[in-house]
């Protein structure tokens, strides 16, 4: 019972940091209708850029305002350089998703370049744990939890203080009718993309504390996100917390009894099967079932 | 001279590739994420079939196609019920799917230590073991491949197959079922895939997952955009450059370490200007919206 118990609290951790993820992959997703892979290109550069400024300074408020400044400045060059035109083109999403898979193959191979392939791992950061009754959590694992929290909180807040709701409902509905009625998408856009980033470039700093960073490690979270972002089908943060957490457990329950390599294939065949058979309950069937 | 004989082979097993994803991409409108499963199937088949069956090249080669039919009747049957952005995410989550499954059903595919000593083909007595013997021999599978191709682009069946891709309701209309056709073109470009799967396997004499990532799908899936999908000469001129690019990139003096990482980063720039730019890619017919 204990066993289960920790598997869950370490899960619901995890969860918390796959839901930011998954919250930025969504709200760009489902307002822009880019399938936004380079995601997880995004997710390193700000994982990496922190590490690489707290080995040079020392200092986490620096290490982690410059990690947000180059996350900021790559995701505006992307939307400007790419993703902006192509959208003014009206290409689908199968062309942004190829655009994406490209920017993601640039970036992973440019911080590959710069700082080689091994992970990188800022030793001894925050070290030491608390005890809950017979259950411990790292200090690391609190820190995570708090400021996911905090984050999606102060998501939640920015959504209902800005009223953007509407507008980006707008959006996502019709883009040429938005402009008639005076909405600026294309600074609407930029915010989401910044914003977006900017929850998952805090998931990999988090992350970045306990396990380090790679440039490949972005990809499998990105698409566990992908995978949420698809199972709610909709910008509903709290469903997307709930699933990312759900999804977690079952992660972490596969590892426990079978093998860490099973998770990904198991969690990508409910993926397919939601794809196949899920019906109009989290989804509209009729944008994926091909009736002809 | 071996190195230049070696290039050839890995050239001619990514002309085969690409090709098999043309079929998918170009001639069918089935932007596919999962290209690398069959490739690791055909590779994996044949490995089996030579190291634990004791089969011949000869043999294990027609058992490879058979379990690649078998698998893209399986994938058909799955990926052909959605359609546009949820056809590439069925195909991401088969190829993540299969990933899992090579890795981790070691009884079969010896997990991450992968199958060794998978035997090279022989043909009336002589061993295809040389860098040499290998790109004569896969030139010889590719000039096949090429030719079935001149051949097919003119038969009612490819044209059929085009017609789904450009207007399947029209094609509806006329009594035809347009799911069909994409099964067709999808256990055409498995049987291809196969092949080069089973040549990779037969020429390195080893296999491991490593081989067969979503990496490898995405690269396989850009080496058709950036040469162009829809034409024979698309997907081979986008082999050539993906190929070639590092031999480019070592005439420049550059280390082989960073190399390997440039041209990564030089082709996923040309694959975003392609996009952008010439969305048909360089040689290409279909442009894919």
């Amino acid at each position: 019972m204990e066993i289960v118990i920790l598997i869950v609290l370490n899960s619901v951790v995890s969860g918390l940091l796959l839901s930011l993820v998954a919250i930025g992959f969504s709200y760009i997703f489902n307002i822009t209708g880019v399938f936004h892979l380079s995601h997880a290109g995004v997710y390193v550069s700000g994982a990496y850029a922190c590490w690489w400024m707290f080995m040079k300074t020392n200092n986490w408020f620096i290490a982690i305002s410059f990690a947000f400044a180059v996350v900021v400045i790559l995701i505006y060059f992307i939307e400007k350089i790419v993703y902006s035109p192509l959208n003014k083109q009206k290409s689908n999403q199968s062309i942004s998703l190829i655009a994406s898979m490209g920017l993601y193959v640039v970036i992973i191979n440019i911080l590959a370049l710069l700082f080689g392939n091994e992970n990188k791992l800022i030793e001894n950061s925050i070290s030491g744990s608390f005890q809950f009754g017979n259950f411990i959590l790292t200090k690391i694992q609190l820190i995570q939890a708090i400021i996911a929290v905090l984050a999606t909180a102060t998501f939640l807040i920015y959504l209902k203080l800005s009223k953007s709701n509407l507008t980006l409902q707008a959006i996502a509905d019709n883009e040429t009718i938005s402009k008639v009625f005076g909405i600026n998408t294309e600074i609407e856009r930029i915010k989401i993309f910044i914003i977006g980033s900017v929850l998952a470039s805090i998931a990999a700093i988090l992350a970045m504390l306990e396990v380090g960073i790679d440039p490949y490690s972005g990809m499998s979270i990105t698409l566990t996100a992908t995978v949420v972002t698809i199972l709610v089908s909709r910008m509903n943060v709290l469903l997307i917390i709930l699933f990312s957490i759900a999804l977690t457990i079952l992660q972490s329950i596969i590892e426990w009894f079978l093998n860490a390599q099973w998770k990904e294939g198991i969690t990508f065949f409910i993926l397919l099967l939601v794809i196949l058979f899920k019906t109009e309950g989290i989804v509209s069937y009729n944008l994926r079932k091909d009736r002809t | 001279m071996n190195y230049i004989f070696h290039i050839l082979v890995i050239l001619e097993i990514y002309i085969l590739l690409a090709l098999s994803a043309n079929q998918k991409v170009g001639l069918s409108g089935l932007l596919s994420l999962g290209q690398a499963v069959f490739y690791g199937v055909g590779a994996y088949a044949s490995a089996i079939a030579i190291t634990k069956f004791g089969f011949s090249y000869w043999l294990a080669l027609p058992f490879a196609i058979s379990v690649c039919i078998i698998t893209a009747l399986v994938f058909s049957l799955i990926a052909g019920k959605v359609r546009d952005l949820y056809f590439s995410l069925a195909t991401l989550a088969l190829q993540i799917i299969f990933f899992s499954i090579f890795y981790n059903w070691i009884s079969v595919t010896n997990g991450s230590y992968g199958i060794s000593g998978i035997a090279n083909p022989e043909i009336f007595g002589i061993k295809i073991n040389s860098p040499l013997s290998f790109a004569l021999f896969g030139g010889v599978i590719v000039s096949l491949v090429i030719g079935f191709y001149v051949w097919f682009l003119k038969t009612p069946i490819s044209r059929l197959i085009q017609a789904t891709r450009d207007d399947q309701v029209a094609v509806l209309s006329l009594g035809i079922n347009p799911n069909y056709y994409k099964r067709i073109s999808i256990i055409i470009s498995a049987i291809i895939s196969g092949v080069a799967g089973s040549l990779y396997a037969s020429y390195t004499t080893y296999i491991d997952p490593s081989s067969f990532t979503l990496d490898e799908s995405i690269l396989i899936l850009s080496i058709v955009l950036i040469g162009g999908a829809g034409r024979i000469i698309g997907p081979i001129s986008g082999a050539f450059i993906y190929v070639l690019l590092p031999e480019v990139l070592k005439f420049m003096q550059m280390p082989e370490s960073m190399a390997a990482n440039l041209r990564m980063i030089l082709f996923g720039l040309l694959l975003v200007m392609i996009v952008r730019f010439k969305p048909k890619g360089i040689f290409g017919k279909f442009l894919i919206q």
